[in-house]
């Protein structure tokens, strides 16, 4: 029974140590989903990718971190070839020139629970400007379910909603645009990464 | 019938069509207000991943009034939820090649149309009422 007790304390013990410094979670497999949602006149349409990398670095017990995360938005897809090339091109996106919207972070700050504030820089279109959101981040330690789904070692889910204004980078609506497409598009991020 | 008898008859016959246009647009307008569902377009993790996460898949985009018509496309209601829509599962559309018409879709372009019948309609009456003036004093002289 004693040697039961000391064999759990030690394994309970070695998880808190495992978890004790910041920890590299490299975004990996095809699990991920990077949404963005356009609300026009005549409806309101989502393009939609699984082609996201990047890193994330967290500390689960000082409840911080760091990271960086890069959606291809050339891979976006809406449901419609046409509007996809649309998107793409200068007049919009420009994803054919420049083909990332890319996230780094430059402060990490715990709200509650799962729960953070995240602060940092996004590009688009070739521009960079600062961005605070929320995310959701949460610790799955490595487990039967976990290696079933594919991943390798311990994995983190983050989760963020966050809209961007597209004229701060430099998309012009003229004409009939300016009446029939929102300015805003909605961006939904959810990736899974592993630290092995 | 001189020409512009006929060219009045035909502007009125021009002025119902608007009219039945606009009707039609309403009424086809009221029958997808009617089959419109409030929905959130969801794509359904595997049961390991439900498991794991705790939740029913991967939400896409907000919230939309869908005009669906096929019940497989909606996952099962649970009855335990306060959501205020219903969940179309993403899969099943993609797998199905269903493009879920949106209730704003047929909104704009029943605006359109109405504005379109409304204005061809008092065009057209307005042309009547001239080429019937045209008409009658000819008539008269008759």
């Amino acid at each position: 029974m004693r040697k039961q007790i000391i064999v759990a304390a030690a394994l309970a013990f070695s998880s808190l140590v495992a978890f004790a410094a910041p920890q590299t979670f490299s975004l990996a497999g095809d699990r991920h989903s990077a949404t963005v949602e356009s609300v026009t006149a005549v409806e309101t349409f989502t393009g939609r990718t699984s082609k996201v990398t990047g890193q994330i670095r967290f500390d689960p017990v000082a409840k911080t971190g760091s990271g960086v995360i890069t959606v291809n938005g050339a891979s976006l897809e809406t449901g419609n070839r046409s509007r996809d090339g649309h998107m793409r091109s200068a007049q919009w996106l420009n994803f054919d020139q420049f083909p990332e919207i890319k996230f780094e972070t430059v402060s990490v700050k715990h709200l509650q629970g799962d729960e953070y504030e995240v602060a940092g820089k996004i590009s688009l279109r070739g521009q960079t400007k600062d961005l605070v959101t929320r995310a959701t981040l949460r610790l799955l330690p490595a487990s039967e379910q976990t290696r079933s789904l594919g991943f390798q070692g311990d994995v983190v889910n983050l989760r963020s909603n966050f809209q961007l204004k597209l004229s701060d980078f430099g998309v012009q609506r003229l004409g009939r645009t300016a009446q029939t497409v929102s300015d805003t598009l909605n961006v939904q991020i959810n990736v899974f990464g592993s630290n092995r | 019938m001189n020409l512009y008898a006929r060219l009045a008859q035909v502007a009125r016959g021009l002025a119902l069509l608007a009219l039945l246009v606009l009707l039609a647009s309403w009424l086809v307008y009221g029958w997808a207000n009617a089959n419109a569902t409030l929905a959130q377009r969801i794509e359904p993790h595997d049961a390991t991943m439900a498991q794991l996460l705790g939740e029913p898949g991967v939400i896409i985009g907000s919230p939309q009034r869908l005009i669906i018509t096929d019940p497989q496309a909606f996952l099962p209601e649970d009855p335990t939820a306060t959501m205020e829509y219903r969940l179309v599962n993403e899969t099943y559309l993609k797998q199905n090649n269903i493009y879920p018409l949106q209730l704003q879709t047929v909104e704009f372009f029943r605006n359109i149309i109405s504005v379109a019948a409304v204005l061809g309609g008092l065009l057209m009456l307005g042309l009547a009422a001239w080429f019937s003036g045209r008409v009658k004093p000819k008539l008269a002289r008759a």
